[in-house]
């Protein structure tokens, strides 16, 4: 009985995971404001590198700022030594720029980093290609640091992010 | 014996359920607003969120420092707030800051 409640319990979980995972609506939150309406996806943590951990990021755009979008990111890095530039890339969209650091934190092991930047938001569509084989690689210290795509995750997340940015630019044609 | 699982896990279940003015017992999504400022405009937007897991074992920081901090936001204009459940055994509460 109690066995039977939990497998039923996990099911319904696992399906409703499942339901939600596709459903672009539960990736982003937008507001209509007096000049455009503003857009955001929530953080997604999509690369890796076996050197220094996981990046994690998340995009704003807001509409009639001219196409450009904010890319905020959080890393880990080893040293404390900032940043000074980064590049996403997926194919041929490239997302490049300096960045600005918005804190470093230590932690347990090493530091915990996270810049934001601003990107070619028309190159969106573009970076969200499920069949390409995106890296990002951070600048710091005059060496770079390359994180690699997390292939299972990205297959689930590029054509969401993909649905999400071209709602966006119908959208903003209008 | 079974009576007493069956309770533990209904009131594990009932602690497992996330901070919401609707709650649904098998699935919630639900957004809605926290606060508003008189502050003007707003092109950041910061989350924070905090898990909970079987309704035994919640972490993260879902304050509203820690998403503008996440953003970079120094002015607050207004704060929602999104509360996801999975039959309380997995809930997320994402807190979100828009601001300058």
């Amino acid at each position: 009985m109690t066995k039977r409640l939990l497998l039923t319990t996990f099911c319904i979980a696992g399906a409703a995971l499942a339901v939600s995972a596709q459903n672009i609506r539960s990736h982003y939150v937008s507001k209509a404001e007096a000049d455009g309406v503003i857009y955001h996806t929530f953080p997604v943590t999509l690369f890796e590198s076996r050197e220094t951990g996981d990046l994690t990021f998340d995009i704003t755009y807001k509409e009639h700022r001219g196409g450009r979008a904010t890319i905020n990111f959080t890393c880990r890095m080893a040293q404390a030594v900032p940043a000074d530039s980064v590049r996403f890339a997926a194919g041929w969209a490239v997302l490049a720029g300096p960045v600005e650091k918005l804190y470093l934190e230590p932690e347990k092991k090493g530091w915990k980093h996270r810049y934001t930047f601003d990107a070619d938001g028309s190159q969106l569509c573009g970076f969200f290609d499920e069949q390409a084989e995106p890296e990002v690689t951070l600048y710091a210290g005059g060496r770079p640091y390359v994180y690699r795509v997390k292939r299972s995750a990205w297959r689930s997340y590029a054509p969401v992010g993909y649905k999400i940015f071209e709602m966006i630019y119908v959208n903003e044609k209008r | 014996m079974k009576k007493i699982f069956a309770l533990a896990f209904a009131a594990v279940m009932f602690v497992g359920c996330v901070k919401s003015p609707l709650v649904g017992g098998i699935y919630t999504d639900v957004k809605d607003g926290l606060a508003v400022t008189g502050n003007a405009g707003s092109s950041k937007v910061g989350t924070a969120e905090a898990k909970g897991y079987v309704g035994i074992v919640a972490l993260g920081d879902a304050s509203i420092q820690a998403a503008a901090r996440e953003a970079g936001i120094t002015r607050i204009h207004h704060v929602d707030y999104q509360a996801k459940s999975y039959v309380g055994v997995y809930t997320i509460y994402t807190i979100i800051v828009y601001g300058d």
